[in-house]
């Protein structure tokens, strides 16, 4: 560096060492708020930043979440499907094939039935055995309803046998109830009694066979004579 | 207070501190960003700007000694003045026409302070910034170079110009003095 330059930065130098900027308080009162402020906002996008971070985070696990679980399910259904296709196409290269089938059940229970029969016996298998056990159960069931009717119609003779025994022991108690007609009291008005006039000697009431005639005493009259 | 104390305050926000930070490095910064800086505006804009970064910084920044600190302190002045000129004057770097002022003083070991500053401020904008950057700030070419945006070579350039210029217009002996 050359004498100009050397005068030069030192003549910089002690300018700058002498010299006083007015504008200090001013600027520190702008420093002042701008450094508040500054804080402040920092403080609050820190916050912001950190919540914003949660809620992306959280977003992008329940996407992935969401996309594994849908891909599961599609995958589950297609397997599903694929299944479904198979076995339509093992149904549909089946010849089907329709059979009567008549079936007498005990005691007049007649049952006519339509059952569609595939020749494969592993196919028909469980449909057999489901009529068969169907058929099995009504059976079962029909004997049991007859036995009950049967018990039901041996407990009524039973109870109307009973009933009547015992009707006969209280009848033995009270004779009188076993009358046909029962006496009733009732009040009849007889108005005047009058002497019966009976001119036909056969309908008079004799109790003694003699017949007395003339001065005897009548004893037949007597008696009756009121 | 210790100025590393106070530095250390500062750093962790202690507004006390700061304003005293403030307080005594301002004068020398607005120094050096008037230097810089278009306006008297233009240079308060830049040191208001250059204190919040400085005050940002402060926290990274390990203290040795004054010294080092003045100069980290004018660097981030320099740079964010340089910024707003930047923006303010776009043909910054264009040729510059030269005016032919000479101030005719012989023998320049006896010109005044006041007048070397003068005639450096006259300067076109392009050679009186790099010249204030390596003669007065310290910069090396290559760091006027990054500064600036321009090549190393172009950073020696404006600066031997701006020599040439000087020299003429002091009529500095330019035999006397050597390069």
């Amino acid at each position: 560096m050359d004498k100009l330059e050397h005068n030069i930065q030192k003549a910089f130098e002690e300018d700058d060492a002498g010299f006083r900027y007015q504008g200090k308080e001013v600027m520190w009162k702008q420093l002042d708020n701008s450094l508040g402020t500054s804080k402040k906002v920092a403080a609050w996008w820190r916050v912001a930043a950190v919540f914003l971070g949660l809620l992306l985070a959280g977003g992008v696990f329940a996407g992935l979440n969401y996309q594994r679980q849908h891909a599961a399910e599609i995958a589950e259904l297609e397997n599903f499907n694929s299944q479904l296709q198979f076995e339509l196409d093992s149904i549909k290269s089946i010849p089907t094939q329709v059979k009567t089938e008549t079936k007498i059940v005990e005691k007049v229970v007649y049952r006519d039935r339509f059952v569609q029969q595939k020749q494969g016996a592993n196919e028909t298998d469980w449909e057999q055995k489901y009529v068969q056990l169907q058929d099995s159960t009504e059976h079962i069931l029909f004997e049991q309803h007859q036995t009950y009717k049967e018990e039901l119609a041996k407990l009524t003779a039973d109870l109307q046998a009973a009933q009547t025994e015992l009707t006969a022991l209280k009848n033995a108690d009270n004779p009188e109830q076993t009358e046909p007609f029962q006496l009733k009291s009732e009040r009849v008005e007889l108005g005047v009694q009058k002497k019966p006039a009976v001119n036909n000697p056969e309908l008079e009431v004799k109790i003694f066979p003699k017949n007395f005639g003339g001065k005897t005493n009548d004893l037949n009259r007597t008696l009756f004579k009121k | 207070m210790q100025l590393q104390k106070i530095i250390h305050k500062s750093s962790k926000g202690d507004r006390r501190a700061q304003k005293q930070f403030f307080e005594l490095y301002a004068d020398r910064l607005f120094a050096v960003a008037k230097r810089y800086a278009v306006s008297y505006e233009s240079a308060e804009e830049a040191l208001f700007q250059a204190f919040l970064k400085i005050f940002e910084k402060l926290p990274d920044f390990e203290f040795i000694n004054e010294p080092a600190l003045v100069g980290w302190l004018s660097r981030i002045v320099i740079n964010q003045a340089l910024m707003d000129r930047r923006k303010e004057l776009s043909t910054l770097y264009k040729l510059e026409t030269i005016d032919e002022e000479h101030y005719n003083i012989a023998g320049t070991e006896t010109v005044d302070d006041a007048v070397l500053i003068e005639v450096v401020n006259r300067l076109p904008d392009g050679y009186k910034t790099v010249f204030m950057m390596h003669v007065v700030d310290g910069y090396a070419h290559k760091e006027i170079a990054e500064t600036l945006g321009i090549s190393e070579s172009t950073s020696r350039s404006q600066f031997f110009k701006a020599r040439k210029l000087l020299q003429k217009k002091l009529n500095y002996n330019y035999g006397q003095a050597g390069t």
